[in-house]
């Protein structure tokens, strides 16, 4: 395949998995119990006929196909509806706990990739060092760790153990309200280090194996040890022999990690009372809330889609073997 | 060896659970005197905060949870291998149409599947959360089906097994099967592992096994406001998922690691 045909390819792929979430979507409000009526608080009560002259102003008669084109209709006007439990947008309810979502996700993905990449290049370059194995054998304990088992593992040892950090939530509810920016920033930033921790070690660890692995595959390559005999210094040789062909392999695992990061870490939200996306799916689900689990159902895939198809094409600019011949 | 050992007594203990456990799992024995009790000779593992046997709840979480994982990964391992083997016999569009298919369910993330089906169902029994689970799980299993069958396939064997006038059907039963077992049986225990972290987490979240029953993650969830009082409460399901997890993907990895050492290509061609 040509370089031009796999982008093509990518796009395509892109749309249908757009398209296809759109249609689950869909068909998640018109299987789910009751229509969009049913929801409708200002309907009790309605004769018959009423409600019948409502379907009808609705569009809710219509056969399933004219209905699943209002919809994607509404939805190319950004708007995904109303909760059913609250009878907020859920365009706005999904882009608040977006935004909170990202800061949490985004910062422990900047963790992850700080200490993984720093524990895989220790153990892949100097692989017999005491220090690197201890944190090796450290970080497959976490990798094997169900994430909800490590959030509470972190939560009783950081919070309820020591009393350095706050219990859970976003904000100090007495300083959210009194406080200057500068202490709700710094207040923020308290509440946000626990679950930044837990996901930087979890994804960390995912980070740190296949760095790890990519840098031993690069260490017995006969360019390198050609870069020694040239006398090469050993940090040079590091950098810029060393780990470039192994950045390909690490972003590819960093882009696996993006259904997280716009998704919400569901259990870490839920565990640290987290107001993000993954708070918000878990209560929406909870309660039925088909608008809303739609909505973000919608946004989340479109993100995801979008950011991995940016991250796809990128790789391709950081290999220079996919970019003559791919797939 | 130490991980086979964990799984075969995890085994037992949820296949035995009726026999094994001391208690009825839900009964609420004396809810003044036995809340959060510690462990004693009575109860071996102490009382949880409705007074039920902790002993005897992690027995039959044992059997919800292994059992939802177990029927979970033969639904995904059932579905996987046909569509991957099928999409490999077929005429050339057809397998674009079902392997592009294929990529499309895996590129939406899993957790939204669930939780659409868990909306569109309402409340789950564990069955339909087992067809659930494994219906959104297969993709990885046809995946690799598909990529096995097709690197088999240049083979000079199946080319002469062709040949020799074999149909699709048989050659697939005869000659490709027995390949694709030790590569199967390492990406299915491994599965095995990831839909036993998934089961007790949607389980923790309240979205998967619900109470009264018990399964290792609703244990946990019940047990997370005591964690500063009753903090073992959590520890002992939270150690049962870790160990059965860790041990089922240790056992993958030994699959795996053998099928590479007993693979036929260094047999053949």
């Amino acid at each position: 395949m040509t370089a031009g045909r796999r982008v093509g390819y990518r796009l395509g792929h892109a749309c249908a998995v757009i398209a296809t979430t759109l249609i689950l979507s869909f068909a998640l409000l018109h299987a789910a119990p009751g229509d969009a009526l049913a929801a409708d608080t200002a309907q009790g009560g309605r004769s018959p006929a009423a409600r019948a002259e409502l379907r009808r102003q609705r569009g809710l008669d219509q056969p399933f196909a004219v209905q699943l084109a209002h919809y994607l209709g509404r939805i190319g006007h950004g708007d995904l509806g109303r909760s059913y439990t609250d009878q907020r947008s859920v365009r706005v309810a999904v882009m608040e706990a977006l935004t909170r979502t990202l800061l949490l996700t985004g910062t422990g993905l900047l963790g992850a990739i700080a200490c993984g990449l720093l524990v895989g290049i220790l153990q892949g370059w100097r692989s017999d060092w005491w220090l690197s194995r201890a944190l090796g054998a450290a970080l497959t304990a976490v990798y094997a760790m169900p994430e909800f088992i490590l959030a509470l593992l972190l939560l009783s040892v950081l919070a309820y153990g020591t009393g350095w950090f706050p219990m859970g939530g976003m904000y100090d509810p007495l300083i959210s309200v009194t406080g200057t920016p500068m202490e709700r920033l710094l207040d923020t930033g308290h509440h946000l280090v626990v679950p930044a921790v837990t996901l930087a070690l979890g994804w960390g660890a995912a980070v740190s194996r296949h760095q790890r692995v990519a840098l031993l595959e690069t260490v017995g390559a006969d360019f390198m040890r050609t870069a020694v005999a040239k006398g090469v210094s050993p940090f040079r040789l590091l950098l810029r022999h060393g780990l470039r062909p192994s950045l390909p392999t690490v972003a590819a695992v960093i882009g696996l990690m993006l259904p997280v990061l716009a998704g919400g870490a569901v259990v870490v939200e839920t565990v640290f009372g987290w107001p993000g996306m993954g708070s918000l799916l878990v209560r929406a689900t909870a309660a039925r809330d088909v608008p809303m689990v739609g909505g973000a159902m919608v946004v989340i895939t479109t993100a995801v889609t979008l950011s991995s198809l940016a991250i796809d094409l990128a790789l391709h600019r950081l290999d220079p073997r996919q970019r003559e011949h791919a797939l | 060896m130490a991980a086979l050992l964990t799984m075969s007594l995890v085994g037992i203990g949820a296949i035995g659970a009726p026999w094994l456990a001391p208690y009825d799992p839900t009964a609420q024995l004396d809810l003044l005197t036995l809340k959060n009790q510690t462990p004693s000779w009575r109860h071996w593992l102490g009382t949880d905060a409705f007074a039920r046997d902790v002993l005897s709840r992690v027995l039959f979480g044992a059997r919800t949870s292994l059992g939802v994982a177990t029927l979970s990964n033969a639904i995904a391992m059932i579905t996987g291998v046909a569509w991957g083997a099928l999409a490999a016999s077929v005429s050339p569009r057809w397998t674009h149409t079902m392997m592009g298919a294929v990529d499309v369910l895996r590129s939406i993330p899993r957790l939204l599947l669930l939780l659409g089906a868990i909306v569109a169902f309402g409340v789950m029994s564990p069955t339909l959360l087992a067809v659930v689970l494994g219906l959104t799980s297969w993709t990885s299993i046809s995946r690799l089906v598909f990529t096995k069958i097709r690197e088999l396939d240049t083979r000079t064997f199946v080319e002469a097994a062709r040949a020799l006038g074999l149909s699709r059907p048989v050659l697939l039963r005869r000659h490709l099967a027995p390949h694709l077992l030790a590569p199967l049986g390492a990406a299915g225990t491994l599965l095995l592992a990831d839909l036993l972290a998934i089961e007790s987490g949607l389980s923790f979240l309240g979205l998967g096994v619900r109470a009264p029953m018990p399964s290792w993650g609703n244990m946990v969830q019940d047990a997370v406001p005591f964690l500063q009082s009753a903090g073992w409460l959590a520890a002992i399901p939270c150690l049962l998922i870790m160990a059965t997890v860790g041990s089922a993907s240790a056992v993958a990895t030994h699959v795996g690691a053998r099928s590479h050492a007993l693979a036929p290509a260094s047999i053949y061609s």
